[in-house]
């Protein structure tokens, strides 16, 4: 297996952009990440598109990778559209990973680009609860929200966390999307405001839930021999990792099988762990998912993260940041984009590019998604592994 | 593969006969083919069951998880009450939903079995303790676009004697 490094990230703003095309988000972020690694249209070998609502949302039900690197002047080359819920970004980052590391390719691209919001959030509340097992869940009237708030019901008796310690994660990641300029809202809230926010489904209030919201990232993948010739700050992807739920109706809800999986596969396989890492970007769809996935990654000790919040440990330069960006509540949530748009944020710290939301020195980053829910399990859980 | 309505002939029609309240010229129409069913006055789900570990499946499973195999695996009548797990109302949804309403998971008996369900008669100043005993009813989801009313399966509590 071959080493494979990241030379050029692209991302759109996020937010919500009625009047630009989904492919047209794909394309800017496309066109960003190749400017970015100085490359041309031509050099892509292979394709990777992430998309997980357009056939709702836009009616586009194929074919979407195509119509976007159409777009940038791409054709003829292996292009594929990945689906896999909130991880589609993640998990085209993977394939194209794959590609490279497998000898069978040299340089690839993996976008993520999403249109959520067309004007009727009632569709777009459908077609998320798309991620149910539809006939016997969203046809019932579950939404992934209600899914959430039922998980973090368990999770909230189990280990005596509080609505205060939940809010807390909001008010962190808000606090950070106001130094993304790309982030969809760049707006501090307090815990009261999280709190007494409109009630989407008990204890889940508005700002404990990811926005609606469009946008797009891209990056580009190469082996070692190519990285040599383009850039002298090629980030490293030292691990890989993708798993699935088990939908074993005994498992205990509060804890997440799926990401212990993945997490100690990509620590094993990049040869360090939780503690060797700077900062990470942690799927916090609402605001219940982060404390799940954090402690399910093995990021932090089991029932320890309302602990974190308390003391302020996951800031910006803290123990282990979690969601510099802003995570998905602040920085938006478009959702194959937003598995790229993750490499994107860890690469640029990385590089030392990250702006004022900088982790001092950041050498080492994790990025994860999982999407879906399932009778109470999560269908896909996709982490890599970045190092300078 | 084994669907319990290709076997079971009993599913969609006794549901017809017996919720025969809808207005003239209107179907009942359960919001899940065979997935539940009357024996007399009383609902039931429809799962699987496998003979070799004595585990059930809702929804159906044509193979069994734990064994691997499909050979033991039959249709089964799932017991109708459990005990609440999780509950949360759902204020945000699909027009056609109607929120808001409750929802939550019931751990079924004897199968041991988590379920997602809708929840119906729910106390409105009582906040419900997981392991409420709850039992199962099969009672109007929504209208469709004809004007045909759906039906489904929801839990409701176990009133107090």
């Amino acid at each position: 297996m071959r080493e494979v490094a990241v030379i050029g990230v692209g991302m759109t703003n996020f937010g919500r952009f009625l009047d630009t095309p989904l492919k047209e988000l794909g394309r800017m972020a496309t066109w960003d990440a190749l400017k970015d690694a100085g490359m041309s249209p031509k050099d892509i070998e292979i394709a990777y598109v992430g998309n997980a609502c357009a056939s709702i949302i836009t009616g586009q039900t194929m074919v979407l990778g195509q119509i976007i690197l159409k777009e940038v002047g791409i054709r003829h080359i292996p292009i594929t559209n990945v689906e896999n819920a909130c991880a589609s970004g993640s998990s085209a980052f993977r394939e194209a990973w794959m590609a490279v590391a497998s000898g069978l390719y040299d340089i690839a691209l993996a976008v993520g680009a999403e249109k959520l919001y067309a004007g009727d959030t009632s569709l777009s509340t459908k077609a998320l609860a798309g991620a149910t097992e539809v006939e016997y869940e969203a046809n019932l009237g579950l939404t992934m929200p209600g899914h959430w708030a039922l998980r973090a019901k368990r999770f909230m008796e189990k280990y005596g966390t509080t609505r205060e310690q939940l809010a807390k994660v909001s008010v962190k990641n808000h606090k950070n999307g106001c130094l993304n300029p790309r982030a969809q809202y760049r707006k501090e809230c307090t815990v009261e405001e999280v709190l007494n926010s409109r009630m989407i489904a008990d204890p889940l209030t508005i700002l404990s839930c990811n926005p609606l919201g469009d946008g797009a990232a891209a990056a580009v993948l190469v082996s070692k021999e190519v990285a040599a010739r383009y850039t002298k700050k090629p980030v490293w992807v030292a691990a890989s990792a993708l798993s699935s739920g088990s939908f074993d109706l005994n498992r205990e809800v509060a804890r997440n099988q799926l990401e212990e999986i993945a997490g100690k596969q990509a620590f094993d396989m990049a040869g360090i762990g939780p503690e060797d890492l700077d900062l990470a970007e942690v799927h916090d769809c609402f605001t219940i998912a982060e404390f799940m996935r954090v402690e399910g990654l093995g990021l932090v000790p089991e029932g320890e993260y309302g602990k974190w919040m308390d003391e302020d440990w996951a800031e910006i330069g803290g123990k282990l940041t979690i969601n510099a960006s802003g995570g998905l509540l602040a920085k938006g949530h478009p959702v194959g984009a937003t598995g790229v748009a993750q490499v994107a944020e860890v690469v640029w710290h990385l590089r030392g590019e990250a702006g004022e939301r900088q982790v001092p020195g950041a050498r080492a980053g994790l990025v994860h998604c999982s999407g879906g829910g399932v009778a109470s399990d999560t269908p896909a859980c996709c982490v890599h592994i970045l190092k300078t | 593969m084994i669907w319990p309505h290709s076997k079971m002939k009993v599913a969609y029609r006794r549901e017809v006969v017996l919720m025969d309240n809808a207005p003239q010229g209107k179907q009942v129409i359960p919001v899940i083919r065979g997935a539940f069913e009357m024996e007399g006055e009383e609902p039931h789900l429809i799962g699987t069951r496998c003979s070799k570990c004595g585990k059930a499946f809702f929804p159906p499973r044509s193979v069994c998880s734990y064994c691997l195999t499909d050979e033991g695996i039959e249709p089964a009548r799932l017991g109708n009450r459990g005990k609440l797990y999780a509950y949360t109302v759902i204020n945000v949804a699909s027009r056609e939903f109607n929120p808001p309403y409750p929802f939550g998971f019931v751990i079924i008996e004897p199968e041991m079995i988590r379920i997602p369900t809708l929840l119906t008669e729910m106390p409105d100043q009582e906040i419900l303790e997981a392991g409420t005993e709850m039992e199962m009813v099969v009672t109007k989801l929504r209208d469709d676009k004809e004007g045909n009313e759906i039906v489904t399966y929801k839990f409701r509590p176990v009133a107090n004697d």
